[in-house]
């Protein structure tokens, strides 16, 4: 018997149902992640009319959660309504489509990160001293934070929806999600993006100059740097970096945040090993595109080797590392815990780790959405480049 | 008579690899005149289309080099040229056209890119001009609505398609003499022969040679004014079209014809194959006839050394110590 693609979904989605329902997790969590596993994968059976209507739709619904706040709300729908009827008219079908996976998969992610989270041992509220239930039972209601994970994520998502508020950190008094992440994001960024750039500076240069000389003194002493950059921890290569330009030469601050001069150890430190990793995928991206037939016809044209690398091949020799830069991006821009420690720069990666230990779940949450909106931005970007550097993916994109 | 447009004599290109030195081309020495259509056909790996991109100077870098011989175009020396020299050259003199025209043209740059760079490296053109002599070539080669095709990427084109836009881009600068290494090999019979036909009318239209690269004898057949029959890196019969169909007179060249499949055979006789496989190149030099393991017709001669490529008629010369007749 042969199964049409969406019975094979409806079979998978009950297996997976089935198996969580072993293990012992509760109905109502198995049955809440199936449905959202379902509604992620759905789009892929809608035609292009409905993708189009249903994208548009819920693009409006969520510009209006945005506007909402700062408008009133009847200027809110009638803007999220028109930019919603312009998206309708004019978004081509495949970006729409992806508008459709985004917000229930959003929704999923809050939800799955919160089981996950309950499903740690201890609770933000664990001290050393014990308090008694009841304390414990007042502490929870006052924060929002009831023993079932479920009802923390509805609890959660009302406060989102309703007033685009993160809830309050649990463990550090006073303050809310926003105004510990709000400020750590813009330092995060920027010393990502610089970190980026300085990635595919030195890694591009490094790859493509070996890759046209495969196995000659360029090429060895490129990809034992690559290795090293690899294989030396960030902080190794911190600390080597302070001693030589801080402490021995004094050219640079030791640490610290706020001018320029700040931004360049840190940036270089995070960026080395992605230096490393996107030097060794465009050697190999040269090594395979100058070997190709099409090079040898800009040769017998009679081109430069300036021009042969720099028109035919750099597209094509670049194409892996393209790939590569969605996930590093936001690997790379949400911090490093260990470079922002090393550096005393007030950036997210603090509040990864610290969260986590600390059981603070709105934290987590926090940190979490600001990740995956990262992810999701840059792989857009990532897919949009590739497009635009090969034409024969621009068709099925 | 004049000077030939290319005079190689004596090629010996030589690649240097790990297995030890192969001598991929070893004595070869061949004119083409101007306006001649020359076929160079041989088993794979014999040493056709090291030949060529020895003319070219494109040898695998740095494995590949010409160890001696001369290469004598329009009354230059190819042979020791510097590379910057050999670029002012290539694509422009003498062009080259590819076996393979779904990767022989660059996948990330539309076709107008590729064919208009070549007329702005070697005529001086300026954009906009480069582009108008490549939509009017292109139309020539039988690209149907060229100032719109031309704007297309090399996947939106059909194989034939390519291989035209190929020959377009090699025409661009009007070239003396135009390498085509197995043109038609990647293509569908039908459009096969109409590339062919193409080919031969543009020599017709502007007078430029041909060294055709086969391995088709059938193709050879329909084309080329002469014929030369390479084996492992030499040649070993050189002749008219004509007269190697008719008398073939190497035993290499005579297992080539008979191993052709031809309509006009009755029954269903066996086609013939040539039994065995080519010496290794990196075997040489070699102390006997280099095609006698495979010969039907050896004998102690052969085995006692190679033969000389000695002509015996008029524009005729073969590489074998039996007589002419012993081999028809």
């Amino acid at each position: 018997m042969r199964l049409s693609s969406f019975q094979g979904l409806l079979l998978t989605l009950a297996a997976i149902g089935g198996v969580f329902l072993l293990v012992g997790m509760p109905p109502i969590q198995a049955g809440f992640i199936v449905l959202g596993l379902a509604l992620l994968a759905l789009p892929a059976w809608f035609s292009a009319p409905v993708v189009r209507v249903v994208g548009g739709a819920l693009l409006a619904a969520v510009l209006y959660l945005f506007l909402r706040l700062p408008l009133p709300p009847a200027l809110a729908i009638v803007l999220a309504a028109a930019v919603g009827f312009a998206a309708w008219c004019y978004v081509p079908p495949r970006i729409l489509r992806r508008v459709c996976v985004l917000v229930p998969s959003m929704v999923l992610l809050v939800y799955v990160t919160s089981l996950l989270m309950y499903s740690a041992p201890g609770s933000p509220f664990a001290q050393e001293k014990a308090a008694s239930d009841q304390v414990i039972a007042a502490k929870r209601a006052a924060w929002g934070v009831p023993e079932s994970p479920t009802e923390f994520f509805k609890i959660y998502m009302t406060r989102v929806l309703e007033d685009f508020d993160f809830g309050p950190s649990l463990t550090v008094q006073g303050r809310s999600v926003m105004d510990l992440l709000g400020p750590a994001f813009p330092v995060s960024m920027s010393l990502g993006l610089t970190a980026l750039v300085l990635a595919c500076a030195i890694g591009l240069t490094l790859g493509i100059r070996a890759g046209l000389r495969p196995n000659s003194f360029a090429d060895y002493s490129s990809m034992g740097l690559a290795v090293i950059g690899i294989s030396l921890p960030n902080f190794v290569i911190g600390a080597l970096l302070l001693m030589v330009f801080a402490l021995s030469l004094g050219w640079l601050p030791v640490a610290g945040w706020g001018t320029y001069s700040h931004l360049l150890l840190p940036a270089l430190t995070l960026a080395l090993p992605y230096a490393a990793y996107i030097a060794r995928l465009s050697r190999a991206g040269t090594i395979e595109v100058m070997q190709q037939d099409f090079i040898r016809t800009a040769r017998a044209k009679g081109l430069s080797e300036r021009e042969i690398v720099f028109k035919h091949a750099l597209k094509g020799a670049i194409l892996p590392v393209v790939s590569f830069l969605g996930p590093a991006a936001a690997g790379i821009m949400t911090g490093s815990f260990v470079v922002e420690t090393l550096f005393g720069i007030p950036g997210m990666g603090h509040w990864f780790v610290k969260g986590a230990i600390n059981r603070d779940y709105s934290v987590v949450l926090g940190t979490a959405i600001i990740y995956f909106s990262i992810v999701i931005a840059f792989n857009l970007l990532v897919d949009m480049a590739y497009a635009w550097l090969d034409p024969r993916v621009r068709e099925d994109l | 008579m004049s000077a030939p447009l290319l005079d190689v004599r004596d090629l010996r290109t030589q690649f240097v690899t790990e297995e030890g030195l192969v001598r991929a081309v070893d004595g070869v020495s061949f004119p083409v005149d101007e306006g001649e259509i020359v076929g160079l056909v041989g088993e794979s790996g014999c040493g056709k289309s090291v030949t060529n991109l020895s003319i070219l100077g494109l040898l695998p870098q740095p494995q590949g080099r010409i160890a001696g011989g001369s290469i004598r175009f329009e009354d230059r020396e190819l042979v020791g040229l510097s590379e910057r020299e050999l670029r002012k050259i290539r694509g422009n003199a003498i062009a080259m056209i590819f076996q393979d025209p779904m990767t022989s043209l660059n996948p990330y740059l539309r076709v107008e890119e590729q064919l208009a760079e070549v007329g702005q490296l070697h005529l001086g053109l300026s954009r906009p001009q480069a582009v108008a002599r490549a939509v009017d070539l292109l139309d020539r080669v039988g690209i149907p609505d060229a100032v719109e095709r031309i704007k297309s990427y090399p996947h939106e084109f059909s194989g034939g398609m390519r291989q035209r836009a190929m020959i377009a881009m090699a025409l661009l600068c009007d070239p003396e003499l135009l390498i085509a290494d197995e043109p038609t090999t990647a293509l569908d019979v039908t459009i096969q022969a109409q590339i062919l036909e193409l080919l031969k009318e543009l020599r017709d239209e502007r007078g430029m040679a041909i060294i055709l690269v086969t391995h088709d004898l059938g193709v050879v057949a329909g084309m080329c004014d002469r014929v030369m029959v390479m084996y492992a890196g030499r040649i070993v019969e050189e002749a008219s079209t004509v007269d190697l169909y008719a008398t073939p007179t190497h035993p290499y060249t005579k297992a080539l014809l008979e191993s052709v499949p031809r309509l006009d055979e009755r029954g269903h006789a066996r086609l013939r194959s040539i039994e065995g496989l080519p010496p290794r190149l990196d075997r040489g030099p070699f102390d006997a006839c280099t095609f006698a393991p495979r010969c039907g017709l050896v004998r102690d001669a052969c085995l006692a050394g190679e033969p000389a490529l000695q002509a015996f008629a008029e524009g005729r010369r073969r590489r074998c110590v039996l007589a002419p007749e012993e081999v028809v």
